[in-house]
């Protein structure tokens, strides 16, 4: 099994179905779970919706578990399927006018308040336009920080098609941000 | 790529700690499975029946008959004028059987904000819409006429009682049912 031993531990108690591993397992993986839901979907109510699906899918097939990639790797791959299969099922509209509202309606205590709003909603509208197989990539490299390899892994495609994934997000995501930068002279907000 | 762009989305997509409810809603258990079947051929079927019935309807001079419950939200959402004006549960009853001949019974102590009557021409019958208000939500108990007195039914929000349909509607989508408070102490 290619399992870490507090995984290796938690695991093994949640396949013999003690209900304190599993809680221990959630806590374990909640933020990363909700994390990548959030950041693919955008819309904190879809996030929770897909974090739940994933949970209750990780807790019914957990016995199926044989360890033949990490058990990170696994839950990773459990996300990613629940989030692509929710996006299938569903249209998302209203959500980023939710976002946009949100920006509009926050307490802005100077112009940095709000120029950091607006790039946040730039950032997360073009993020959202992207094809899921785009969006999925650059989700799990800048939210979790995975490596190529790692997830080319998680998606079961080859290094080279996530780096050719990337490559085609960032360059339709330079073309949709470019002009924030020049707008507010190229620095960080 | 650029370096403003890595750093914008390492910034704007870091991780995001997970709500304290989340646990609470995987014990309560798995939604509802929804099964990915595709829906436009069920949909263009539908769509071409509902189209064809217009139509042969139109054809007929006659418009779609609306269920009792899609008039009373018709009335909700697009009141026209109140034919009185009141909040005497008493009041609004003897002018509904005085001008419609509809026995309306309204509890005295109805804990609802009645707002008045109208009678509106529906289907080829006359019908009586009382307008309240519950808390900030609106509703509407629509009720008309119906065929013998033996004939009963009963649904969530249309029922048939003594010789009267009733139907209604409520501005509050995910608890129609506090429109049952005109009648009903507590639900």
């Amino acid at each position: 099994m290619v399992l870490e031993g507090s995984d290796r531990e938690l695991v093994a108690a949640c396949q013999r179905g003690e209900r304190d591993a599993f809680r221990a397992l959630f806590e374990t993986y909640k933020d990363k779970v909700y994390s990548i839901a959030l950041r693919f979907s955008g819309d904190p109510a879809t996030a929770m919706d897909v974090a739940q699906d994933t949970f209750l899918k990780l807790f019914s097939s957990i016995r199926d578990f044989r360890g033949d990639a990490s058990f990170e790797t696994w839950v990773y791959r459990l996300v990613v399927n629940s989030c692509l299969d929710h996006k299938r099922r569903s249209w998302r509209l209203i959500p980023i006018a939710d976002e946009l509202l949100a920006v509009l309606q926050a307490p802005a205590d100077s112009l940095g308040e709000i120029l950091r709003g607006e790039m946040r909603y730039r950032v997360h509208s073009a993020v959202e336009r992207l094809s899921p197989d785009l969006r999925m990539v650059v989700v799990l490299r800048y939210t979790e920080g995975l490596s190529y390899d790692e997830i080319a892994e998680v998606l079961g495609c080859s290094p080279g098609t996530v780096a050719s994934r990337l490559n085609r997000a960032h360059k339709a995501l330079e073309r949709r941000l470019s002009y924030l930068v020049n707008k507010k002279g190229g620095g960080h907000a | 790529m650029p370096e403003w762009l890595e750093l914008e989305l390492a910034h704007q997509l870091s991780p995001a700690p997970a709500p304290d409810t989340l646990w609470e809603r995987i014990q309560n258990g798995r939604p509802p499975v929804r099964r990915h079947v595709p829906r436009w051929p069920i949909a263009a079927i539908l769509t071409l029946m509902v189209a064809a019935a217009t139509l042969w309807l139109a054809a007929k001079g006659q418009e779609p008959a609306l269920s009792l419950e899609q008039v009373a939200l018709q009335q909700l959402q697009h009141p026209a004028p109140l034919d009185l004006l009141s909040s005497d549960p008493a009041a609004i009853a003897a002018w509904t059987r005085r001008h419609a001949g509809i026995g309306l019974s309204i509890p005295a102590a109805t804990p609802v904000r009645l707002s008045g009557v109208r009678l509106i021409q529906k289907r080829g019958e006359l019908m009586a819409a009382v307008d309240y208000t519950i808390g900030s939500d609106a509703a509407t108990l629509l009720v008309a006429r119906t065929g013998p007195a033996a004939d009963t039914s009963h649904g969530r929000l249309s029922w048939k009682s003594g010789g009267l349909s009733y139907a209604l509607a409520c501005s509050n989508p995910d608890h129609p049912e506090a429109a049952c408070l005109l009648c009903h102490a507590s639900l």
